[in-house]
């Protein structure tokens, strides 16, 4: 069981050889909130703008069970 | 009998006589003429949507015709407000609807004017500050508008109904820091990642306009390049700023950035709407990848062919060689971000 970190656009830079198909899968203890895991991969807080959890709005104090699927976004606003 | 030119469109079930008859009934607002919004008129003046209002306040240039589908060399030589050079191609495309084009910064004293008569926006502009903007003057006046903005080779776009579900700030409170996150000018821009999002925006907009069922208010996001796509649910918040406690903060002007003309420099200043404590650092790095920096003391100066700037690290920069404050903005919003 793992929590599967699936990143857009300019946080992919934060996961060295990051599998944009795969996303990058970790392991994390039952309760840890996203904001955890954000500090554990080192991107930084201010680079994100939306952030979804199992296909749904979250935010930074989200808890997490571990097996969700995680997806970070910075803002995307180019038109 | 005449030939229908919507005759492939019209045998759709989704559409028939009668939708067709309401396309042609309607109007749309386009908001920016970039690269999203070049695919929403040429989908929607080709589609019969009967009067296309376009609003954009840039010039087109040779960087623009990497993906911007509907300029050309010509355009880009002699420097043709988009706006104008939109119309002129709508124009040659359906005869038959009727285009309104203005070269004209969109603003809180001038949004309402440009909404209050149409049927549906599409968001094309480049900016998380007109996107609040529009987010604010829509909520308020119960406006739908669909939402798209991309960055690399991929993007995101939802359809936001007023009143049924929820706004731009329900699923981002705050607009972003300016100077704190990528453009397509720092940051690049897959054309066809935007063909992608724009013709999503544009199936969405003709969707409603037809009266069939709404589209979903779900947030989606594709990457072409990678071959992926996924929809979020997204919750109406009663705490949201705008259509919770319905306090317009951006239509009221209380979170604009400030232009101001320096007399006799041929510069003119922009301040972002609140104070911020920009990362040089990260900046530069971005920068780079659009032209010159020279960092010193307690300035970033950044160059590149069409401007020349200098940037404090309280978020202000002095944009040289203009007093068009509508194109300082543009500038500030395509290198820094706003």
């Amino acid at each position: 069981m793992a929590l599967t970190v699936l990143l857009a656009a300019t946080l992919r830079k934060y996961i060295p050889g990051y599998d944009a198909a795969a996303g990058h899968a970790i392991a994390i203890d039952q309760g840890t909130s996203v904001r955890d895991v954000a500090q554990r991969l080192l991107i930084p807080e201010h680079e994100v703008k939306l952030i979804m959890v199992n296909g749904v709005h979250g935010d930074w104090d989200t808890m997490l069970t571990g097996d969700e699927r995680l997806a970070l976004f910075p803002p995307v606003g180019g038109g | 009998m005449s030939e229908n030119r919507y005759a492939r469109q019209q045998i759709l079930p989704e559409f028939g006589p009668e939708g067709q008859q309401r396309l042609a009934d309607s109007s749309v607002l386009i908001l920016g003429y970039g690269a999203l919004g070049c695919v929403h008129g040429e989908l929607l003046a080709r589609a019969g949507v009967g009067r296309i209002r376009i609003v954009d306040r840039d010039l087109v240039e040779l960087t623009n015709l990497q993906r911007q589908i509907a300029f050309d060399e010509h355009d880009a030589n002699s420097q043709t407000p988009k706006a104008e050079a939109a119309a002129r191609r709508l124009r040659a495309i359906n005869s038959s609807i009727v285009i309104e084009a203005e070269a004209i910064d969109v603003t809180p004293r001038n949004i309402e004017a440009f909404i209050r008569d149409v049927d549906v926006v599409l968001d094309a502009t480049d900016n998380f500050e007109t996107r609040y903007l529009l987010n604010d003057a829509c909520v308020k006046f119960e406006k739908p508008w669909i939402y798209g903005g991309v960055i690399g080779t991929e993007g995101v776009t939802m359809a936001i109904l007023p009143g049924t579900g929820p706004c731009l700030r329900c699923l981002m409170p705050d607009a972003p820091t300016a100077g704190s996150f990528p453009t397509c000018d720092t940051s690049g821009v897959l054309n066809a990642a935007v063909a992608i999002i724009a013709s999503w925006q544009a199936a969405a907009a003709l969707r409603l306009l037809v009266g069939s069922m709404p589209p979903q208010q779900r947030l989606v996001s594709i990457d072409c390049w990678n071959g992926l796509f996924n929809s979020f649910a997204v919750n109406k918040e009663d705490g949201c700023p705008c259509c919770g406690l319905r306090n317009f903060e951006f239509l009221e002007a209380k979170r604009t950035a400030w232009t101001t003309v320096l007399c006799g420099r041929n510069a003119v200043q922009v301040s972002p709407p609140q104070a911020v404590n920009l990362d040089f650092t990260a900046l530069t790095e971005r920068l780079q990848q659009a032209g010159r920096v020279l960092r010193g003391g307690l300035l970033l100066r950044f160059q590149t062919t069409e401007t020349e700037m200098a940037i404090f690290p309280d978020g202000r920069a002095i944009i040289m060689g203009t007093t068009d404050e509508a194109k300082a903005r543009g500038f500030y919003a395509k290198y820094l971000g706003i």
